[in-house]
């Protein structure tokens, strides 16, 4: 009886042993060994790892990629002008030796990144003017957060990790300015309308004004055409005269029933008229009464 | 007594033993729906990625595994969120920007895509949904910020969806977090508040007005023209039956005396006192004639035959 408590002590004590000396090391972490709180070693492989039992501790350490999303910060640029920014960055542990030592925690870390990155942010974002921040291409906006990157990562390599990449996520402008922002759209696009107005009244009037004057060309050249052809009949008209008094005989007939018809004409109505007695009408008459 | 403890052993050491192999069956298969795709770890190393169906394995503490709907299409709404039934909501801080000519756009973001990558997605990574979200946030910033804000609101759409897929692909690339781009849609995209739209649709609407105007322009001129040639074509018109009436005047006039003057060569003089004495007959009917022959008395026509002279009431006296 008192062997097989000694046995089932044994076997306990024995997997209690086995328990604390084996461990595994999962994908996506760093396992370290400490002996009363000193680095042992580093296991930076997944898998099935052993330890010495009670004497040595495991600790684990994320080897993944992580983000860290920066404060937003209000930053000047370079012409003085107040912007918010927001970024985030993504780092990861890389040494872990030196990270256990100089921070030793996740938490802090993100600290020192803050800092860091909102230092260098100010510092680059000072040098350039607003618009050039914003508005430049896509390729001047990489190498923004691309000097960013590479500054954050310069500061923060003592501490034993690689930060990826920071990125500018907001660049926006402060509560009061967006206003300002708004009224100045407003206006712009109240100019626009305006201008548009003005160039349909300026254009519609330029097309009635040309209509205008072509019809007073079509008109004028119209009645120019029609003197012509006045001018062309009454031409005409003497030429083919003409050929009657070109004749002196046909001249002086023409002359004699020209005479008639002006004096039937001018005698035309009641009317009273003396002659003389030596008049060839009077003969006439006096002709007939003899 | 002992019998019965001994049963009552028996019993609970029979149930203990169900529940453990329930535990070792249930621990040792697992199965994968069509649009995931399971990892396998053995003692925490990645062994294998499995597809759908089902699928056995060691069972704890040996080997673990993680599903993951790789196959799925998993999507990010960025300006806005969605709730349970179809009620959107605005979410401002992502979606105001800055465009390139520094004026603010109100612009929303659909995005799909799915897990590329198992391994990467699910070791080399924390949390790579919200790092996704990030750099899109960051890719949609600079792309936005460098188009004009008219581009923004109409035309430039396309483009900045196509920009904006390209450069998060380009970002994907250089850091990869197991995940990759389907699609990237542009939703909404607007003036910043209501009365900055309502300049906006004004410009519109001048536009508009423009357009009336220039059409009633054209209206005026394409009535008008022909008003003014048809006006012209009668003027002219006019003035050639003018010219001609004055021509066949002339040739009437020349026609008519031709044909007199044969006569009048023939018969000068008759022909001549003919037409003096028609012409006579024309006219005297209504006139008055008074012959003066040097006397006082003046003979007065018509002859009448009643009294063939008249004294002129003012020589009556003389």
């Amino acid at each position: 009886m008192k062997k097989w408590i000694i046995i089932a002590v044994v076997v306990l004590l024995a997997l209690i042993g086995v328990s604390n000396s084996v461990y595994t090391v999962q994908e996506g972490e760093f396992a370290y060994i400490t002996q009363f709180g000193a680095l042992v070693s580093i296991r930076p492989n997944a898998g099935l790892a052993f330890k010495i039992p009670f004497i040595q501790d495991v600790n684990r350490l994320t080897k993944k990629q992580m983000i860290y999303n920066v404060n937003s910060s209000e930053v000047l640029t370079a012409d003085k002008k107040a912007m918010i920014v927001d970024s985030y960055s993504i780092w990861k542990i890389v040494d872990v030796t030196t990270f256990i030592r100089t921070v030793n925690n996740i938490g802090e870390m993100q600290k020192r990144i803050d800092a860091s990155t909102y230092s260098v942010i100010k510092n680059l974002m000072g040098q350039l003017e607003q618009s050039e921040i914003i508005s430049d291409g896509e390729a001047s906006r990489t190498s923004l957060n691309n000097q960013i990157t590479e500054q954050v990562a310069a500061s923060l390599m003592p501490y034993g990790v690689e930060i990826l990449s920071v990125e500018v996520k907001r660049f926006d402008l402060p509560e009061d300015n967006t206003t300002a922002v708004y009224a100045r759209m407003i206006s712009e696009r109240s100019q626009m309308a305006a201008s548009y107005k003005a160039e349909g009244e300026y254009e519609a009037a330029k097309i009635r004004n040309e209509t205008d004057k072509e019809i007073e060309i079509t008109i004028g050249q119209a009645e120019a055409a029609a003197q012509r052809l006045r001018g062309e009949g009454e031409e005409e008209y003497m030429r083919i005269l003409k050929e009657l008094y070109n004749d002196p005989a046909k001249a002086e007939f023409y002359l004699f029933v020209r005479e008639l018809e002006a004096m039937k004409k001018s005698l035309q109505g009641e009317k009273t008229i003396i002659l003389g007695s030596d008049s060839p009408l009077v003969k006439i008459i006096n002709q007939v009464s003899d | 007594m002992k019998t019965e403890t001994v049963k009552m052993i028996r019993l609970v050491g029979l149930i203990v033993l169900v529940i453990l192999l329930i535990a070792l069956g249930r621990s040792s298969f697992f199965s994968v729906s069509e649009s995931e795709q399971a990892v396998l770890t053995t003692f925490g190393k990645y062994t294998k990625t499995v597809d759908a169906g089902l699928h056995g394995k060691l069972p704890w503490p040996f080997q673990q595994v993680t599903i993951l709907p790789v196959n799925l299409t998993q999507k990010i709404e960025l300006g806005y969120g969605s709730s349970g039934n179809n009620q959107y909501y605005s979410i401002p801080e992502e979606s105001m920007m800055i465009t390139g000519d520094l004026n603010i756009v109100n612009i929303d973001f659909f995005v799909e895509w799915k897990i590329s990558d198992p391994y990467r997605y699910l070791f080399e990574t924390d949390s790579p949904n919200v790092i996704l979200k990030n750099m899109l946030q960051s890719t949609v910033r600079s792309v936005v910020g460098t188009k004009q804000i008219d581009d923004v609101l109409t035309t430039g759409k396309i483009q900045i969806q196509a920009d904006v897929k390209e450069m998060l692909r380009q970002h994907l690339e250089s850091q990869d977090i197991g995940v990759m781009i389907l699609d990237v849609k542009v939703n909404d995209s607007e003036p910043p508040t209501e009365d900055v739209a309502k300049a906006f649709r004004d410009v519109e609407t001048a536009k508009q007005e423009k357009e009336t105007a220039l059409n009633e322009a054209i209206a005026y001129k394409n009535s008008k023209l022909p008003e003014a040639n048809a006006q012209a074509d009668k003027i002219v018109r006019a003035a050639e039956g003018l010219k001609q009436s004055k021509i066949n005047e002339a040739m009437g006039e020349r026609d008519r005396f031709l044909s007199m003057y044969e006569e009048y060569a023939n018969f000068p003089q008759i022909t001549r006192d003919r037409m003096y004495l028609e012409a006579l007959e024309d006219i005297l009917p209504n006139i008055r004639v008074y012959i003066d022959d040097g006397s006082n008395v003046l003979k007065l026509l018509p002859l009448d035959g009643s009294d063939s002279t008249n004294v002129l009431p003012g020589s009556a006296g003389n």
